[in-house]
């Protein structure tokens, strides 16, 4: 990186990005040390780009393309499946302790997907990105994404005990 | 309260819960720094070495021990990644991403580049000789193939086999396969990178989808069999095609040849895990170790059936083609790198080359 403006330009991005790749990579694994493990090197390869990153229409999307990437690397490396206990290191815990339970009961299921299933569920119910955006981050197809949805939703459905799969706008199956 | 919303409600309750942690930018920009640092040192270091080995570059003829300097060879350059970065002769080209993992087969070539994958991203990226590299294709667990003597490439996108023109920059086809013929590499035995792709060129591309070798002919745009480990084919296994020749492996071992004009051939002492040069004029193998004990590496003239044993010690030999004529040949002992040679088939002369850290070769 050559210039002030340029280091403060990637100062800016991480301060208005990192909290949200950090939980994004936290909803992925369940595991607080591995997402912050996740950013570090995000933000290092970020860095390590920036003049070209900081010329693209949106930097925080090829951010998030690695960081998604970079976790499901870490899952398929894992030598075993195992779902977290819990969500342990929660410094800023707070809410009602119904409203947690219920939380942390649907998110073990997210965990529990395959590692595709569980990255469109991240993308679509957390960052709120559209299908077309899911599809560029995970590298997907649109159709890719939609059948992912949908079998995600099937399988949380029959864990969760819904009646019924809804679809999701913008992610029909 | 719908599932939709429940997963809403959830993503965002845990996500609130969880305090990000504080970002060290300078742990960042030092982290950067070691990165970059770690390729330039190393490319430092190759330069150092080249210069060295420029003044002791050895002509290595059919006797290993007579080493005397010699003259680069036209007909093809090597072409090989390794710490410092992508080599290119005696250029050394930084890349935009860390790719390398050796045995995968993340490296192939057009005449005008090379493509490799970021396994970081599953991007496909297109690094011409002249030129800045450019993200061509996207969701390649398997790594791309290329035609060294032209323009085409070819990576899976996921279920779908794309095949891209390098030189007009768009893809020429995109042919949606099921799902189990697409495997993220073929053997890594003596074979460094798998050889996925077994020929791509304007007229098809051959590729191994785990039990039955498969074709994309271009012109019509249909998938077909060439070999399945069914019924006769049991018999022997497809290794490698180039246009009406190919490679096949017998179930009683060694290596045959056919397509040639004349008889089928069964080079003696070659190996079946044999790979045909670009022009599907040489045969590279494994060669069975004279000791019995090790493995070395020989070229075969397709046209004569001469046999060129290669001057390198028998220990263990991963081969691979670059451009021409040039073969290239790991030999390892005891999983660490020994001797890192380019042998030119036409001439029968090898040079050895210079190396940082693993040796990633092309996967044509």
């Amino acid at each position: 990186m050559s210039s002030a403006t340029d280091e403060e330009r990637f100062t800016d991005f991480v301060r208005a990005h990192s909290g949200t790749l950090f939980r994004t990579a936290y909803l992925m694994t369940g595991d607080y040390q591995r997402s912050e493990d996740l950013l570090q090197a995000t933000l290092v390869r970020v860095y390590q780009h920036w003049s070209r990153v900081d010329v693209m229409e949106r930097p925080v999307a090829y951010a998030r393309r690695v960081l998604v990437n970079q976790a499901n690397s870490w899952w398929r490396r894992r030598s075993s499946h195992e779902l977290p206990s819990d969500f342990a290191h929660e410094p800023s815990w707070s809410g009602h302790v119904d409203d947690v339970a219920e939380h942390d009961r649907v998110w073990r299921a997210v965990l529990s997907l395959p590692p595709r299933q569980r990255a469109v569920m991240v993308l679509r119910y957390y960052e709120d990105l559209s299908e077309f955006d899911i599809a560029e981050a995970l590298g997907m197809a649109p159709g890719t994404v939609k059948s992912n949805a949908h079998a995600a939703q099937r399988r949380l459905a029959d864990i969760l005990g819904e009646p019924t799969v809804e679809t999701v706008e913008g992610v029909q199956p | 309260m719908t599932l939709d919303e429940r997963l809403q409600r959830a993503a965002h309750g845990v996500a609130d819960r969880v305090e990000a942690p504080y970002v060290d930018l300078g742990a960042v920009r030092a982290g950067a720094r070691d990165r970059t640092r770690r390729t330039q040192t190393s490319v430092v270091a190759v330069v150092v070495v080249m210069i060295a080995v420029a003044g002791v570059l050895f002509q290595l003829n059919r006797n290993a021990e007579s080493l005397e300097p010699v003259t680069p060879t036209p007909g093809g350059v090597p072409v090989w990644y390794d710490a410092a970065g992508l080599h290119h002769g005696d250029v050394v080209e930084e890349t935009p991403v860390e790719v390398w993992e050796k045995a995968s087969p993340d490296l192939a070539l057009v005449r005008s580049g090379a493509l490799y994958r970021d396994p970081a991203t599953d991007d496909v990226w297109f690094h011409p000789w002249a030129g800045e590299p450019r993200i061509v294709g996207r969701n390649s667990r398997a790594g791309p193939g290329g035609d060294p003597n032209g323009d085409l490439a070819a990576w899976f996108d996921g279920d779908e086999l794309v095949v891209y023109d390098t030189s007009k920059g768009g893809e020429v086809s995109r042919n949606l396969l099921p799902p189990g013929d697409v495997v993220i590499s073929g053997t890594g035995d003596h074979v460094n990178g798998g050889n996925l792709f077994r020929q791509v060129s304007e007229q098809q591309v051959v590729w191994n989808s785990g039990q039955a070798v498969q074709r994309l002919d271009l012109a019509t745009g249909t998938v077909s069999e060439l070999w399945n480990a069914s019924g006769d084919g049991f018999r022997r296994e497809l290794r490698d095609v180039h246009d009406d020749v190919a490679l096949w492996s017998p179930r009683r071992g060694g290596l045959e040849v056919t397509g040639t004009e004349g008889d089928d051939q069964r080079p003696a002492g070659l190996e079946s895990l044999a790979t045909l040069s670009a022009d599907g004029a040489f045969v590279l193998a494994p060669w069975e170790g004279d000791g019995g004990e090790g493995h070395g590496a020989a070229i075969a003239d397709v046209a004569s059936g001469e046999v060129w044993k290669l001057p390198l010690p028998e220990f263990y030999a991963y081969v691979a083609w670059s451009y021409g004529d040039v073969a290239l040949v790991l030999v390892e002992r005891d999983e660490v790198l020994e001797s890192f040679l380019a042998c030119h088939a036409t001439t029968q002369t090898c040079d050895r080359l210079p190396y940082d850290g693993t040796v990633t070769l092309p996967t044509s």
